[in-house]
């Protein structure tokens, strides 16, 4: 599992090898339904409405533009960066942190959204014969590794 | 970052009473609860985002997750439309509304 400690300038990350290869392998998976997913489910939880009116809606998605996907796309780049130049220890530092768990958070949400969660299912122990396994395993391991990154970070310090 | 937008100078005309009403009740950003976003990771956001302290940003996260959605913020429109653009970048579902 991964370990996290607090470092000078931010959060330091042990990755195990397998790990980091499965970071960067749903970093790709993320990527592309950035890159394909204009509708659907997925799509509108990662691009919510702002309002429930369809006018002020249209302006505010026109005033908006590319921004939030250009957003997006810059964490990932930052995350993708970090695992490909240091592998399995990886310090993140200012800004980098809140790409990190920006991008982990919508890579949650991505699966999250696919398998229908709802709350009841989330706090449910993961069965081996459940279909869904593998996605709930890699869901929680993802919720584990935001949920240390923000108990090492000092904004939790009392 | 969302950005201010201009206005052209045709549309600024004397306000009657009703519109400047109107104009001035605050727009209010609202946080709508999920299966997904872990309570802590949300309590974070609030205290990151609005730079609340740690007692407020856990009491409007448990408001979120006890009665389905919390007003996190209000203002002008502009800065609220600001707001909620960066909750979503965090991932948060955040909606805006006026206030009643």
């Amino acid at each position: 599992m991964p370990e996290f400690a607090r470092h000078e300038h931010g959060v330091e990350l042990e990755l195990d090898a397998q790990e980091s290869r499965l970071l960067l392998q749903l970093t790709k998976e993320y990527a592309d339904v950035l890159r394909r997913e204009q509708e659907g489910p997925v799509h509108d939880r990662l691009y919510p409405a702002a309002y429930g009116d369809e006018k002020d809606e249209a302006a505010y998605k026109d005033l908006i533009g590319d921004s939030l996907t250009t957003h997006k796309l810059e964490a990932l780049e930052k995350l993708r960066n970090a695992l490909n130049k240091r592998g399995t220890t990886v310090t993140i530092t200012g800004d980098d942190f809140d790409a990190w768990i920006q991008c982990v958070t919508d890579m949650r949400l991505v699966i999250g959204t696919r398998l229908e969660v709802d709350e009841t299912r989330m706090a449910e122990h993961v069965s081996p014969r459940d279909p869904d396994a593998q996605a709930l395993t890699v869901l929680h391991w993802l919720g584990w590794l935001t949920e240390g990154l923000i108990q090492a970070s000092s904004i939790t310090e009392p | 970052m969302v950005t201010s937008p201009t206005i052209a100078p045709e549309r600024i005309d004397v306000p009657t009473g009703d519109e400047q009403l109107e104009r001035d009740r605050p727009w209010l950003v609202v946080v709508h609860n999920d299966p997904i976003n872990l309570m802590s990771y949300v309590a974070y956001v609030f205290q990151k985002v609005f730079n609340y302290s740690r007692e407020k940003a856990h009491k409007l996260m448990l408001q979120v997750h006890n009665e389905g959605k919390a007003i996190v913020s209000s203002g002008p429109r502009e800065k609220s439309e600001a707001e909620c653009f960066t909750l979503h970048s965090y991932g948060l579902w955040a909606t805006l509304t006026k206030d009643a």
